[in-house]
């Protein structure tokens, strides 16, 4: 149905009036909504940015839909009536309505029946055009014009508002705005939020470096752990201005000053910047500080001659140079020792000045305890660790020294060996002596034929003794024999070969060497078989932890890897162990049985068995014990009582336990005379130091403080210090100086520093006086202050002389008993060392030598602590005291098995019969003694102050103590 | 068709049924019907019943099949005594049976600890530690087997094990090596049984097992006697579990007497088997100390009457242990001394009780003694002979004396100790081959002590190592002159009569020695050592038999002590 041309020209002139206010009302409208809508996103939250992306795209909508609308306006009757005729007239508006309606029916009518007639429609149409020009266009322009009005007004009114906000607000609407474009929390456009931004960088205090300023929109690089403070005045108030890395931020606070300030820790590379946050959106500032983290590196360490691989057997010492150097400083220095899963680490230095390179040197031994027990190869390496507190502490590694291990037991094996061999060697001189002479024609030729085996025998013996003694020097791979050992064999040795007499009674002397060295070989066997076993059993253990690895079933190469290696090394190791005398061979064959057991398990993938098999070789070698007892020929189960074999195997022999037995008693009692004649010292020190004691200290007080006093008033006119040197002022200056600490020395009762300080100034106004001739404005205090301190450096020594008296006197009595000890201490030193030279108790020439110089020593001694004479007895005591503790016999065993028998006898267990050939540990506790002893000594110098003899140790230990 | 219509329709039905003259058959039916219920009922409680009663409580449901077994009771007891006898076929059996049976948690306990030992009877050490593993170790005997398991585990993994079964031995020896000596021992157990069978009546097990270790500290883990106790007195072998646990004779330096040994022990197994574990101790080490012998021909040493007189001379000197204070094993006496005192008296006395009452009674005795319920063989001794063991304690020990001191042979006291620095010396000569100066040490000692074979023996092997061949078997000197057995002397011994053509004493002497060292070369070679008696060791002649040589060839390459 088509608009009739009456109401297409009312339209027209409607939408002629109108068109332009209603679309001003309209935009005006949409831009106050837009506002609105910036200023709710600008919260920042995600439901308000929700709404107010939702209200600008209404916005749109509808301000996109107006303009088609406008654009796309039609003339359709029943809009135009109700948008026109009804606005202008409202009654007639709603007629014209009704017809619309009716014509439209008709039409429908018309379509659905087309034969049906369209008189009615003719009416109706006419009619409506009637009704329509009823409203004439004057009308229709003054209705319109009526409704512009009211829309340029709403239209003013929203403009006004949205204007008034928009220049009031904005900056809000600018963020409201940027927020709302915000992706991922960032808005898109950056502003400035602060000004006078100030940025401190603060290094850690580890570096001690100093603090340095930042520039806005900079690159700096920084080490971590840096402390940035950033100080700005705000642009804008009530914006939550923080500090952000992209992933951190950090809010600003007020500093109290109107300020802003935040601080922010380095941690690595990032793009800092200011920002205010809206809800969940932050908006940057536009110029970004670029912060390079500087991370601090691990130290870089250097071994000389790393990498490298050396035989263990071939070493023996390894002398270990090293540098370390970090980019701040250094804290720790280890050596490393690694070995399969064990680790042992030795502290080489801990440095406090935290200096950023080091070096030093470590000499490890081939008989360290870490390398005796090795059987895998060992990596040996330096580490260094920095001082970063802030990332932890880093360590830097050095390249390695392997070391391949000799086997277990392999260098115990060569030094038993070589010395059974040298034992063996005594069995040709005695064959010699056993030979018959040869019937001699005459008795010249008999005595030829006598003189000849003589001859023969002493070459022989010579021979094997040379042999023996060589024997006993060698180092096996690092490995050496005992002291003790030692010292019985040549004390042995000395004796034999002094030793004067016929043949057959130098050859029975022989036999006794032989059977007292056989009895010392075969603890020194059994001492190592023990060791060694055990060390195998840490072997065993490698073993089956390997083979528990292996049933694991995701990863079982390592646990092959590592059990191979155990079944390699226990291989060697018990091959070895078999030339460790009876046990060493009994254990050795034992251990090689249950290998073999392990083995098989191996070879048949039964890790279950060969897990189960380590386990009991394990236990069995860390039981080092004979399989079937010590003593035991037989069993009583059944049959006779076993074989009637005499227990005549190593170390039972006749002559040589007893021999064994004396020389650990002799041993011992030398240790216990030392120990006897320490606190023999100690007492004698003692006794001086409570005679040196001044009696009647308060009135001798008194009268010191009375001449300190003068002193300073006699030298209180001399010059200041402050002068030229070389000048009488500067001369005369000292010498003030030093009566003034002659003064002080007075009033802490040190008489000795005192007259050193009064003899010191003396020679200071002697040469101020000197220099100053012809100057006298001060010559009259110099000749007063001279007299003053002669005259008090006169006192001083006549106290220090009746001091001296008196504390003699007092000595003399102190010191009768000590002098009586000393005497009776030489007695049994000269009885120790004619004991050393008997055959049965023979000790080395050198070690008796030493007990009869300490005996002459203590002699002297004696008489001098008999006159009184304290200090020059304590002395003679002190080189006397040297001397036993030289003649000390040592260990029979290696260094590093007492404290594996400590650590046995901790356990409550004592392995074995024979573990210690020479007796109980008694140096140990000697040592323990001389440590206290030091200690208590150190503790009272320092408390009396440096003087005597041991001052300037004294004074350094202090020093150390100090730093 | 509506369900009115239905329902008027069966009325109808029923009426014309009601109608009918059959009343007297349908009463007898019902009651026919009736009677079966009851029985259904009745046959229900009963099975409930049975159920209830096998079950001790806990109903189950059984199936058809399993009903014979379920109605045969759980006897536990039964599977112990079989174990204990060491039946371990019925017990095997047993413990199948009643594996699959549904059993209280009292009883499942019972079961798992008896597979245990079952286990440990039969030498599986690893299916005895599974099994124990699931229980609750708290307890006592659960511990003390579990640990028993543990060890044994360890000491027996990976053994090599060999079995002749056509004699029905089976051994497993932890020491490889140890295989050219298991001819030996199959020999030794097998003729051993034999024995038991003839004097006790008694059939040993098959296979008879047999455990050889290596060394007191697996001897212990094996057999779970204490490792001090056995270090103490010197035990060599262990009759526990069922089994022989024997230590190798490589694990001692000179060998010991291993054979008489392992007869000693299956003696044991055997009187544990004829009594259940019920023997004595006082019985159990008096047979077993009487029958090691008697499983082969009388041999040098064999003192028969030694018994008698070392009880005697216990008893007269207060160092008697007594015959009823052994404690729980001879193996943990305090002193070897003390045990070997104990064996002396023990055989003494069961010696006495036999020729007191027969074997006839003996056997009984031992039959009397499976059915005790409790420890006391009182009442066992009692029946069989009319005394108990404190009047046949006092009988023994006044026969014990009034009999005559038995002397010993004069050759056995006379003489000196070895003074044991020359006999090191010469022994230190003769490993650095000087040979003439060692026989001239080792003669010089054996003028103060001529009775000593092992001094004897040294002096001919440095005179043979010189080549006095003639000397050295002068120096050997006979039987007679010894104290006592040396393993190397009859080797010697065995050589010399062999080189001699004196075939049957040369095999005397080499079993001999064979008996008391057998992984000394000397022994195993028939008298001769590499590097020392045989010249050059590439020319070393090797024993004839091949068995001699395997044990020749391994006692050869046993590692020498330096």
């Amino acid at each position: 149905m088509q608009a009739s041309f009456s109401l297409r020209q009312r339209a027209t002139a409607w939408r002629e009036v109108l068109s332009r206010p209603a679309r001003f009302a309209r935009y005006a409208g949409l831009g106050l909504v837009g506002v609105g809508c910036a200023l709710l996103a600008r919260r920042g939250t995600s439901w308000t940015r929700a709404g107010a992306a939702a209200g600008v795209l209404v916005v749109l909508l509808l301000a996109v839909l107006g303009w088609w609308f406008e654009r796309h306006a039609g003339f359709e009757p029943g809009r135009v009536v109700r948008q026109v005729i009804r606005r202008t007239d409202r009654v007639l508006g709603e007629q014209a309505l009704r017809l619309v309606r009716l014509m439209q029916r008709l039409t429908g009518e018309l379509v659905t029946a087309p034969g049906s007639s369209n008189q009615g429609l003719t009416f109706a149409t006419f009619q409506f055009d009637k009704l329509i020009e009823k409203a004439s266009l004057e009308r229709v322009r003054g209705a319109a014009r009526r409704r512009a009005q009211l829309y340029r007004w709403v239209g003013a009114g929203c403009a006004l508002v949205a204007l008034a906000v928009g220049v009031w607000r904005s900056r809000e609407i600018v963020e409201g705005v940027d927020v709302l474009w915000a992706r991922g929390g960032r808005a898109p456009w950056p502003l400035f939020w602060a000004e006078q931004l100030r940025v401190q960088a603060q290094p850690p205090a580890y570096l001690r470096a100093p603090a340095r300023r930042l520039l806005s929109g900079s690159a700096a690089m920084l080490p971590i752990g840096t402390q940035l403070t950033l100080r700005a005045r705000p642009l804008y108030a009530d914006r939550q201005l923080v500090v952000t890395d992209g992933v951190h931020e950090t809010p600003f606070v007020s500093d109290g000053e109107g300020g802003l300030v935040a601080h922010y820790e380095v941690e690595q590379d990032r793009a800092l910047t200011v920002a205010a946050r809206f809800g969940d959106v932050l908006i940057a500032e536009p110029d970004p500080i670029q912060i390079v983290a500087l991370a601090d590196a691990a130290p870089v360490v250097s071994l000389d001659g790393a990498p490298a691989t050396q035989q263990l057997r071939e070493l023996s010492r390894l002398e270990l140079r090293w540098w370390a150097q970090d980019d701040h400083g250094l804290r720790q220095v280890d050596l490393v020792l690694r070995s399969g899963n064990r680790e042992e680490r030795r502290v080489l230095g801990t440095y406090d000045d935290e200096s950023a390179r080091q070096r030093g040197g470590h000499v490890l031994s081939a008989s360290d305890p870490f390398l005796r027990s090795l059987y895998l190869p060992a990596q040996i390496s330096i580490e260094a660790r920095d001082n970063d507190p802030v990332g932890g502490s880093k360590w830097g590694k050095s390249a390695i020294i392997t070391l391949l291990p000799t086997a277990v037991g392999e260098l115990e094996g060569l030094r038993y060996l070589a010395l059974v061999r040298a034992r063996d060697s005594f069995m040709e001189p005695i064959a010699v002596s056993a030979e018959s002479l040869p019937p001699a024609s005459s008795k010249a030729a008999g005595k030829a034929a006598a003189a000849e085996l003589q001859q023969r025998f002493n070459a022989r013996l010579e021979s094997a003794a040379q042999g023996f003694e060589q024997a006993l020097e060698e180092s096996y791979g690092g490995l050496r024999v005992a002291p003790g050992l030692r010292n019985f064999a040549l004390g042995r040795l000395r004796v034999l070969r002094a030793e004067k007499g016929s043949l057959a009674e130098r050859s029975r002397s022989v036999e006794d060497l032989v059977l007292g060295l056989d009895g010392v070989l075969m603890s020194l066997a059994q001492r190592d078989a023990q060791r060694v076993s055990k060390i195998l059993g840490n072997v065993a253990e490698e073993a089956m932890v390997g083979a528990q690895q292996a049933q694991s079933g995701e990863a079982p190469a390592p646990g092959l890897d590592r059990l191979d290696k155990a079944i390699y090394a226990l291989a060697a190791g018990a091959a070895q162990l078999l030339v460790l005398g009876s046990l060493g061979n009994d254990i050795g064959s034992v251990a090689l049985a249950d290998l073999g057991r392990v083995s098989r398990a191996r070879a048949n993938s039964d890790w279950y068995h060969a897990e189960l098999a380590a386990r009991h070789l394990a236990e069995r070698l860390h039981r080092p014990r004979p399989s079937f007892g010590a003593s035991s020929s037989g069993g009583v189960e059944a049959g006779q009582s076993g074989s009637s074999e005499p227990q005549s195997g190593p170390g039972q022999g006749q002559g040589e336990g007893q021999g064994q037995k004396e020389f650990d008693e002799l041993a011992q009692q030398i240790t216990e005379l030392a120990r006897q004649h320490a606190a023999a010292l100690e007492q004698v020190d003692q006794a001086l130091s409570g005679a040196r004691a001044p009696p009647d200290a308060a009135a001798l007080r008194e009268e010191a403080e009375q001449r300190a006093k003068e002193i300073r008033q006699a030298v209180q006119d001399l010059p200041e210090p402050g002068n030229s040197p070389g000048t009488p002022e500067a001369a005369a200056a000292l010498a003030r100086e030093n009566a003034r600490g002659m003064a002080h020395d007075l009033e802490s009762m040190k008489f000795e520093q005192a007259a050193d300080s009064a003899r010191r100034a003396l020679g200071a106004l002697a040469e101020a006086r000197a220099k100053g001739t012809g100057q006298s404005y001060f010559q009259g205090q110099l000749d007063g202050a001279k007299a003053r301190v002669e005259e008090h450096l006169r006192w001083v020594q006549q106290q220090l002389e009746q001091q001296q008296k008196a504390a003699r006197e007092r000595a003399r009595g102190l010191l009768q008993g000590p002098s009586a000890l000393e005497d009776e201490l030489a007695g049994k030193a000269r009885d120790l060392a004619q004991r050393g030279d008997e055959r049965a108790s023979a000790l080395p020439g050198e070690i008796t030598d030493r007990l009869r110089q300490a005996e002459q020593l203590m002699q002297q001694a004696a008489r001098e602590l008999g006159r009184g004479e304290g200090e020059a007895g304590l002395a003679r005591q002190r080189e006397a005291q040297r001397l036993l503790e030289g003649a000390d016999q040592g260990k029979p065993e290696d260094p590093d098995e007492g404290q594996e028998q400590q650590e046995g006898a901790q356990d409550g267990k004592n392995e074995g019969s024979g573990g210690a050939p020479f007796g109980g540990d008694v140096p140990a506790a000697e040592r323990q003694n001389k440590a206290e002893e030091f200690r208590r000594r150190v503790i009272r110098s320092l408390g009396e102050g440096p003087v005597g003899r041991l001052a300037p140790a004294v004074k350094r230990y202090a020093e150390g103590l100090l730093r | 068709m509506s369900v009115r219509s239905w329902f008027a329709r069966g009325r109808i039905q029923r009426g014309a049924a009601r109608s009918r003259p059959r009343r007297g058959s349908t009463r007898s039916r019902r009651r026919r019907v009736w009677r079966a219920l009851a029985l259904l009922v009745a046959l229900g409680l009963f099975g409930v019943g049975v159920a209830l009663w096998r079950f001790q409580g806990r109903p189950a449901a059984a199936t058809l099949q399993s009903l014979p077994e379920l109605l045969r009771p759980v006897d536990l007891e039964a599977l112990s005594n079989a174990i204990t006898e060491m039946d371990v076929t019925r017990a095997r059996q047993l413990a199948e049976q009643y594996q699959h049976a549904p059993l209280s948690v009292a009883q499942s306990h019972r079961l798992s600890i008896e597979r245990a030992r079952l286990g440990l009877y039969v030498g599986d050490c690893d299916s005895a530690r599974a099994t124990l593993a699931g229980l609750p170790l708290e307890e006592g005997e659960v511990a003390g087997l579990a640990q028993l398991a543990e060890s044994c585990a360890g000491a027996t993994a990976a053994s090599l094990v060999v079995e002749d079964r056509a004699r029905g031995i089976w051994l497993r020896l932890q020491d490889a090596d140890d295989e050219p000596l298991v001819p030996y021992l199959v020999e030794v157990a097998d003729k051993a049984r034999e024995a038991v069978r003839v004097d006790l009546g008694v059939d040993l097990p098959r296979p008879l097992r047999i455990d050889v270790v290596r060394d007191l500290f697996s001897l212990s883990g094996v057999s779970g006697l204490p490792l001090e106790a056995a270090e103490t007195t010197g035990t060599v072998a262990v009759a526990r579990w069922g089994r022989v646990t024997l230590l190798s004779p490589r694990a001692s330096r000179h060998g010991y007497p291993w054979q008489d040994t392992l007869a000693h022990e299956l003696v044991h197994l055997g009187l544990s088997r004829a009594t259940r574990d019920f023997a004595p101790l006082w019985l159990q080490e008096g047979v077993a100390k009487r029958q090691e012998q008697r499983w082969r021909p009388p041999r040098p040493f064999d003192e028969v009457d030694a018994h008698d007189r070392i009880a005697q001379r216990a008893l007269l000197t207060g160092t008697s242990v007594g015959v009823d204070n052994l404690g729980p094993s001879i193996a943990m006496l305090p002193s070897a001394d003390a045990a070997s005192i104990a064996f002396s008296e023990v055989t003494s006395f069961i010696n006495f009780w036999i020729r007191e009452n027969g074997r006839a009674a003996f056997r009984l005795l031992l039959q009397d003694l499976k059915g005790l319920a409790q420890r006391d063989p009182n009442e066992a001794l009692r029946g069989v002979s009319g005394y108990n063991l404190s009047e046949w304690n006092l009988r023994w020990q006044t026969w014990l004396r009034t009999v005559q001191p038995v002397t010993p042979p004069p050759s056995r006291i006379a003489g000196g100790s070895p003074e044991l620095g020359r006999v090191r010396v010469g022994d230190l000569l003769l490993r650095g081959q000087y040979y003439d100066a060692a026989a001239r040490n080792f003669a010089a000692a054996l003028a103060h002590a001529p009775q000593s074979s092992a001094l004897r023996f040294r002096a001919s092997e440095a005179d043979l190592a010189a080549g006095r061949a003639a000397l050295a078997e002068e120096r050997l000197g006979e039987l007679e002159d010894l104290d006592g057995p040396h393993a190397g002397w009859f080797a010697l011994r065995g050589r010399f009569d062999a080189e001699a053509g004196n075939t049957e004493a040369a095999e005397a002497a080499s079993t001999m020695a064979l008996s008391l060292d057998p992984w000394s070369e000397l022994v195993a070679c028939e008298g001769h050592q590499s590097g020392l008696l045989g010249g050059d060791p590439w020319q070393l002649p090797d024993p004839k038999d091949a068995t001699r040589q395997k044990l020749c060839a391994m006692a050869r390459a046993r590692p020498q002590v330096h």
